[in-house]
C-alpha cells in the first residue's frame, strides 16, 4: 500500500464516519456479522503497526489481537470525539508498550542466564548489514522519537492522528520528528553514498 | 512545519523499505484468537475460595514491599554513584556545577510531579507546574553545557510524557493509561530516582559555588 493511499485511508470522509458509527452501533447491538466487518476494516493497519515496532510477526499478532479484544470490551465507552481508528490505535500504543515492557523484562532475565548480548525481540541472525544499521539506529532514537517517527513517516499517520493517539500537542509531533529525522540523518550519514541515489 | 511526503526524502524511503517491512496480516488467525479470549472471558469465572485468598493478599503485600524496597531503597543507595554525571566541554566549572545544581533540582521537581499523576493526587496547580516543568525541560535540553547523554536521554523522555500530561484531558481514563504505560515503559520514575543524588546533593553543589 503507497504512502498516499495509507493516508486516504486515514483520513475517513463524512461519510465513511456515517458508516463507521453505523458499524459501531451494529457491534454494540451485537450484530455477530459487524465485528468481523469491524476488524477487517482496521486490523491491517494495527498489525502493520505494532510489526513496524516490535519486528516480530508473533508478537505483533499478539499484540493486535489484544488490541480488538480490549478495543470490543471498550466499545460501549467509546464517544466518538475522535475518529474511531485513531482510538484503537490508543489502544494498540497502549498495549504494545505494557507487551514490550513485559518481553524486555523476561529477555533481560534470559541474557542474565545466558551472558548473550541481543537483548532484543528480533531473531537477527541472518540479518544483512543494511538492515542492521537501520535496526540499530532506529531503535536508538529515544522512544517517543521513534514511535512517532514510525507512525509519521513510516506508516503514513498524520500529525493530528499522532498527537491524538499519543495525547500531544500537533507541535510536538511535529517537533520529535523533525528530531528523530535530524539524528537518523546523522546516524546514517555514511549510508548516503551507499545506499541512498 | 507541515506534514511532509516521507517519500521525498531518500533515507526515509530506505527505511520504509527495508526497515521491518510488515508481512501479510495473518487475519484469520488473529480474529480466531480474539474470538477465543472473549469466549474465555464471558465464561463465568470461580470465585476465589477462602483458601485461595491468603496467598492472593500476601502476593499483593510482597509485591506492594517489594516495590517499596526496590523504589526508595535502590533510589537511595544507587544514587550517589549513578548520579547525574558532571558536563564536559568548554563550559567553566562554576557554571558546569551551576548546571549540576539546576538539573538535579528539575528533577527532583519532576519525580514529584510524575508521582502525584501516577498516585492520581494531582493539585489545583498541576497543569500550571508540568507546564512550567516541560519549558525548564526544554531549557535544559537546549543548553550546549549539557552533554551527558544519560541526562540528555532521560529529559527527552520526561520532555515527551510532560507533553502528554499537559495534553491528556482529565476525563479520559484511556489517555491517563496510556500516559503511566509510557512512564512505566521507560522506566522514568526509577532513572529519575537514579539520576537525583540522595542527601540534598543539588544543595551541596550550590554550596561549592
Amino acid at each position: 500500500m503507497s504512502d498516499s493511499t495509507r493516508r486516504q485511508k486515514a483520513s475517513l470522509s463524512g461519510t465513511e464516519r456515517v458508516d463507521q458509527t453505523r458499524l459501531i452501533d451494529r457491534v454494540l447491538a451485537r450484530d455477530p456479522n459487524a465485528e468481523r466487518e469491524l476488524y477487517d476494516q482496521h486490523v491491517d493497519r494495527i498489525y502493520r503497526l505494532a510489526y513496524r515496532m516490535v519486528g516480530d510477526a508473533d508478537l505483533a499478532s499478539d499484540y493486535t489481537q489484544d488490541t480488538f479484544v480490549r478495543a470490543f470490551d471498550r466499545l460501549a465507552g467509546f464517544r466518538g470525539e475522535a475518529a474511531f481508528s485513531t482510538w484503537l490505535t490508543s489502544i494498540a500504543i497502549s498495549v504494545i508498550y505494557n507487551g514490550q515492557r513485559k518481553v524486555k523484562r523476561i529477555r533481560s532475565r534470559e541474557v542474565a542466564l545466558d551472558t548473550v548480548q541481543n537483548v532484543g525481540t528480533e531473531d537477527r541472525s541472518n540479518t544483512p548489514l543494511l538492515q542492521e544499521r537501520l535496526h540499530d539506529a532506529v531503535n536508538d532514537l529515544p522512544e517517543g522519537y521513534r514511535t512517532v517517527f514510525l507512525m509519521h513517516d513510516v506508516e503514513g499517520y498524520t500529525h493530528q492522528e499522532i498527537a491524538s493517539v499519543l495525547s500531544v500537542r500537533e507541535g510536538t509531533s511535529k517537533a520529535q520528528l523533525s528530531r528523530a529525522r535530524a539524528r537518523l540523518r546523522l546516524t546514517l550519514a555514511d549510508l548516503a553514498g551507499e545506499w541512498i541515489a | 512545519m507541515t506534514d511532509h511526503d516521507p517519500q521525498d526524502d531518500p533515507l526515509t524511503s530506505l527505511i520504509r523499505d527495508e526497515f521491518r517491512r510488515p508481512p501479510p496480516t495473518p487475519r484469520d488467525e488473529i480474529w480466531a484468537g480474539i474470538r477465543a479470549k472473549r469466549i474465555a472471558q464471558a465464561a463465568p469465572r470461580p470465585h476465589a475460595t477462602f483458601h485461595h485468598r491468603p496467598l492472593v493478599v500476601a502476593g499483593w503485600i510482597t509485591g506492594i514491599a517489594a516495590a517499596l524496597v526496590l523504589g526508595i531503597g535502590l533510589g537511595r543507595i544507587m544514587a550517589p554513584t549513578t548520579a547525574v554525571s558532571p558536563v564536559a566541554g568548554s563550559s567553566s566549572p562554576e557554571s558546569t556545577v551551576a548546571l549540576s545544581a539546576a538539573t538535579v533540582q528539575h528533577l527532583s521537581a519532576v519525580e514529584t510531579l510524575l508521582t502525584s499523576f501516577r498516585t492520581g493526587q494531582e493539585g489545583e496547580s498541576f497543569a500550571a507546574l508540568a507546564r512550567d516543568l516541560l519549558t525548564t525541560t526544554r531549557l535544559l535540553l537546549d543548553t550546549k553545557a549539557m552533554t551527558d547523554r544519560k541526562t540528555q536521554a532521560l529529559l527527552e523522555d520526561l520532555e515527551f510524557v510532560l507533553a502528554q500530561i499537559i495534553q491528556a484531558p482529565t476525563d479520559r481514563p484511556v489517555d491517563r493509561d496510556l500516559i503511566a504505560d509510557g512512564l512505566n515503559q521507560r522506566e522514568l520514575l526509577p532513572r529519575l530516582r537514579t539520576a537525583i543524588p540522595a542527601g540534598g546533593t543539588s544543595l551541596r553543589l550550590l554550596g561549592e559555588l
